[in-house]
């Protein structure tokens, strides 16, 4: 009886702590959406300076100390890190950085495009890059904003797998065989189910006005827009439910 | 024969006349357009931690535990607990003017002011500050109003002078056009 009485309390407490939507990263680094210029890597932050990727040595976090920088080209804007390439978005391609040594990036490859701007996101060895194009600071009105996916299991090789046509992209967000996309000329964050990576299949979309950007931090996907965010429980994707946005201050 | 030579010369200076008055008018070219808003390095400096402040544009974003920071651009960052998912709450704002990135480890908050580079103290959220700048650290990439065509001043960064935004404002003979 006593027993029996210990586990229904400690189910209790289980089924209360799944229960409770509290949500607290226990990492001590920060997770940064997709349009970010630094990022940080186990004691480096990596930051774009207008034509350079600066390389600070912040293991003495209150002191960074500047270990490398490194030129790259003007119109660099997004940084992304994955395993232990940094990949830059530019506005005339994507730029794959071997920081193996992490005080002495190489430049691997660049992939051109047209002129526009992008953010890029990697997983296995696959990285999804969309590219806004528009007659006011992105390229121009005449070319096509895409969605790109590549092969970049071979760094120095880049391969395009697919392109599909988007309408105004911004930040981008890919786990498992979800990419999710901001798009403000569909109103909201297009879900595209990638389990074939050369095959993005549209799945769905979250309803969101002007979106920006997308962080994951299972179960809640924060999409922040340009005026507000907006949380969402993705644990079904494709029937992901509103969970709150901020109470007006 | 005189009256020919004097028209002639009437023509000459007609004609000297009009392309002076042309050239005049080019140099008083006016339009309607955009010029760029400056502040000093004082200004600059003015770390602040106030209230919640309006998100009017945002977009670039970072967890760090429960909070939620998101960029004001130019402005400085909103901080969100969102430790009660269902009840996220807008709780600070940093100034930080010219501030567009940001990233976070151990407590710490690296932030873009202008050129310098800042690192926050963010173990008491209530009590945010500032540990160390590191001046002169990045250079300024806004030399153009985003989203927008038209004509507009051209931007000038210099020691005392850092740009924070765009104005409406009738512009003389701009140069700068996108």
């Amino acid at each position: 009886m006593k027993n029996t009485f210990l586990f229904l309390i400690i189910a209790l407490f289980f089924s209360c702590s799944k229960d409770s939507a509290k949500l607290s990263e226990s990492n001590t680094t920060g997770k940064n959406g997709s349009l970010t210029r630094f990022a940080i890597k186990d004691n480096y932050m990596y930051a774009l300076d207008l034509n350079y990727l600066k390389v600070f040595d912040i293991s003495d976090g209150d002191t960074p100390v500047l270990k490398n920088k490194v030129l790259v080209d003007y119109g660099i804007e997004t940084i992304s890190i994955y395993g232990n390439f940094v990949y830059l978005g530019a506005v005339d391609g994507v730029y794959i950085i071997d920081i193996n040594n992490p005080q002495q990036p190489v430049e691997l490859e660049k992939i051109e495009h047209h002129v526009s701007c992008d953010p890029v996101v990697v997983q296995n060895n696959i990285a999804y890059s969309t590219q806004r194009s528009n007659a006011v600071g992105c390229g121009t009105a005449w070319t096509n904003s895409v969605l790109a996916v590549y092969d970049v299991s071979n760094p120095q090789n880049p391969n395009l797998l697919t392109s599909l046509s988007m309408g105004q992209p911004y930040g981008l967000a890919v786990e498992n065989n979800w990419l999710f996309v901001c798009d403000e000329d569909k109103g909201g964050v297009v879900i595209f189910d990638v389990s074939n990576p050369e095959f993005p299949e549209e799945k769905g979309k979250i309803s969101v006005e002007q979106p920006r950007d997308i962080i994951l931090t299972y179960p809640y996907m924060i999409i922040s827009s340009k005026t507000s965010f907006k949380i969402y429980n993705y644990t079904n994707v494709l029937s992901s439910t509103y969970v709150s946005t901020f109470q007006i201050n | 024969m005189k009256i020919f030579f004097l028209s002639i010369k009437a023509l000459f200076f007609a004609s000297l006349l009009s392309l002076f008055l042309s050239c005049g008018k080019e140099t008083e070219y006016t339009t309607k357009g955009l010029k760029p808003v400056y502040i000093n390095l004082a200004q600059l400096q003015n770390f602040q931690q106030i209230g919640p402040q309006p998100i009017q544009n945002s977009g670039k974003s970072l967890l760090y535990q429960q909070y939620l920071f998101l960029s004001e651009n130019n402005k400085g960052i909103h901080i969100i607990d969102i430790s009660d998912t269902l009840n996220p709450q807008k709780i600070y704002f940093l100034q930080i003017p010219g501030n567009k990135d940001m990233s976070a480890q151990n407590n710490l908050l690296y932030v873009d002011n202008g050129p310098d580079l800042l690192v926050l103290d963010i173990s008491q959220i209530s009590q945010v500050s500032i540990i160390k700048r590191i001046k002169n650290s990045f250079l300024p990439i806004e030399y153009s109003p985003a989203d927008y065509t038209g004509y507009f001043e051209c931007a000038n960064y210099n020691d005392n002078q850092w740009l924070v935004g765009w104005q409406e404002a009738v512009l003389v003979n701009p140069t700068c056009k996108k």
